[in-house]
């Protein structure tokens, strides 16, 4: 249960992350359609909001708050990591988020 | 604002990062204790310490008013024990019990890791003052977090970039960014909880208003002079406390309060659950005479005393599993990070200009940042080295660690800047990467034990010490290549006038 908030928490980062232009060409491919990027950042907030309403049913709100921002500066600092040094592998960990359900 | 960031993060930055790091070691002060003190193996449950506890308190403190027993759980192996001596005066004795046994430890002496933990607030200084020093810096620490959030509101905006190509101080800025946003809330809360804890201390005027004259004299009082009264039998509590509370998250504290009185009451407190505030306790009271339960203690409600509960909670975490506590840890080495590249930016601004002011900061980042890893280093190698049988070996440990930072002191007043960075963090690499080296050599027995016994505590120390000791190498190669730069710098201008 923490493994998914925590990737969610990266998905969400990385939507954040995604919708500034220096990063997005960094990562992606070729640039999204412009429907697609106004997304992004309503995307990366309900995916935040997402973790925190996960962890707060799962663990009650006081712990689950503590966790959910210990769990954004662990996945943030990893994106920025990726980001800095290996912008292409900063998708990877979405690759998990989708098999997890699976 | 700018200039109040600035200078309230330099002014103490220094004793900000010494608090930073070994308050981030506190997380795992317990584990560091079990590697600080091989020798004790952890063995039998709660009850039977708690009963091995109380025996031996009866041998060495059957006169004392007051005692204190904290029982061993997954994370400890020793029982502490505590007592007020008989008489006037606050006098407390101490002893460390193996539990399997219930006698004294046969460990070498060593402070552990409550070292960190009393370093962190207490800077090895004399009371009151370390106290002191901490809560200014603390208030200092929050003075600058709310500075740097006013005056650096545009770093929210992309606090993703982290250009480590770029130049150095534009890589040291985004370091900086990356670090105080990512774990804001830790940094406010911890900052703010640690001028809490103490508040009583730091500002004592509304307490004495509100307490009067009777109670403020209600910690002086001695010991009453009553006949001395038989106290119950302990096994039947414990009985009780075992069926109330699993194996899991047993028995943690005993404490018994007015012993020798008809008032003398025992009580036995859970160890601590998932939940925050440290009200949340459970606990069992029993009457010492009689031997019968006690109505819980009324919890002391109101905002204030709720507030002060969950921040102390907050900040001891204490609440935290495996997981969370390495959170905590890595949002307090980020913490560290932080004071660090603060300090190192002051100085990279101002070193073109030069002057006295500079070179001063300059050294004293040097001792502060690479300067105590190798002074923790030395108190890790001196609790391996020192021999077993020395008179207050603990003390000597906190010599040796006290000794190394002093070399590190010295050691950037006849070194050049850039080359004293270097050594110093080589030197504290080099301390930590060989340090589960020495432990195979000195403590063989014990590492293959704690392998066999799949001992995390002693293994994963090993572990932390060796990605310590691979971080300041990386620090320490880095500070190498700037080094060869500056040398070609300074040599091209040299030889291009015999070229021409």
């Amino acid at each position: 249960m923490n493994l998914a908030a925590l990737l969610l928490t990266y998905a969400g980062l990385l939507a954040l992350a995604l919708a500034r232009p220096p990063h997005r060409r960094a990562v992606l491919p070729r640039e999204p359609a412009h429907g697609c990027l106004r997304l992004l950042p309503p995307l990366g907030w309900l995916l935040l909001a997402g973790a925190a309403c996960l962890l707060g049913s799962d663990l009650g709100w006081p712990l689950g708050l503590v966790t959910w921002s210990a769990d954004i500066a662990g996945s943030g600092f990893a994106l920025i990591m990726l980001l800095a040094w290996r912008p292409r592998l900063a998708l990877l960990p979405l690759a998990l988020v989708v098999g997890l359900p699976l | 604002m700018s200039w109040l960031h600035t200078w309230s993060g330099l002014l103490l930055g220094w004793v900000l990062f010494a608090i930073f790091v070994t308050g981030t070691a506190t997380y795992f002060r317990w584990e560091i204790t079990r590697w600080m003190q091989p020798e004790i193996r952890q063995a039998g449950t709660p009850y039977d310490a708690a009963l091995a506890a109380w025996q031996r308190l009866d041998t060495v403190a059957a006169d004392s008013p007051q005692w204190f027993a904290e029982l061993p759980d997954d994370r400890t192996a020793s029982t502490t024990l505590f007592w007020r001596h008989a008489g006037p005066g606050r006098r407390f004795g101490r002893e460390t019990l193996d539990p399997a046994t219930g006698q004294p430890v046969v460990a070498r002496d060593t402070r552990g890791g409550e070292f960190f933990y009393r370093f962190h607030f207490q800077l090895q200084l004399p009371h009151p003052w370390g106290r002191y020093l901490a809560g200014v810096a603390a208030m200092f620490m929050f003075v600058a977090l709310i500075s740097g959030v006013i005056t650096h509101r545009k770093m929210f905006a992309d606090f993703f970039t982290f250009r480590p190509g770029r130049a150095p101080l534009r890589a040291w800025l985004d370091f900086h960014n990356v670090t105080a946003v990512l774990a804001l809330p830790f940094y406010f809360m911890i900052s703010y909880s640690a001028l809490v804890i103490f508040m009583t201390m730091y500002m004592p005027w509304g307490g004495r208003v509100l307490a009067g004259p009777e109670s403020a004299a209600r910690g002086s009082r001695p010991a009453a002079a009553e006949a001395w009264g038989a106290s119950a039998d302990f096994a039947p509590m414990l009985v009780l406390a075992q069926e109330a509370w699993d194996t899991d998250r047993a028995v943690k504290r005993i404490e018994v309060a007015n012993r020798g009185t008809d008032r003398c009451t025992v009580t036995l407190t859970r160890a601590d659950g998932p939940k925050i505030s440290l009200n949340a306790r459970e606990q069992l009271r029993f009457d010492g005479v009689t031997g019968a339960l006690l109505d819980p203690m009324p919890p002391n409600t109101g905002p204030g005393t709720a507030v002060h509960d969950a921040l102390y909670g907050l900040h001891l975490a204490r609440f935290a599993g495996p997981a969370l506590r390495w959170s905590f840890f890595i949002m307090g080495m980020f913490g560290t990070a932080l004071v660090a590249t603060g300090m190192v930016m002051w100085t990279m601004k101002r070193r073109a200009r030069g002057g006295a002011g500079v070179a001063l900061v300059e050294r004293l980042n040097i001792t502060a940042i690479a300067g105590l890893p190798v002074a923790i280093a030395a108190l890790f190698w001196a609790n391996r080295l020192l021999p077993v049988g020395l008179a207050d070996r603990g003390d000597w440990e906190v010599y040796c660690f006290l000794c190394a930072w002093g070399f590190m002191l010295m050691h950037p007043l006849v070194r050049p800047v850039m080359h004293a960075w270097h050594e110093q963090l080589r030197l504290g690499a080099a301390l930590f990467l060989l340090l589960p080296l020495l432990d195979a050599l000195t403590a063989g027995t014990y590492l293959r034990a704690a392998w066999q016994h799949r001992d995390w505590a002693h293994l994963g120390f090993n572990a932390a010490m060796l990605a310590c000791g691979l971080l300041l190498h990386v620090a320490a190669g880095r500070v190498h290549r700037r080094l060869g730069i500056a040398a070609t710098a300074t040599t091209v201008p040299a030889a291009a006038p015999s070229r021409a």
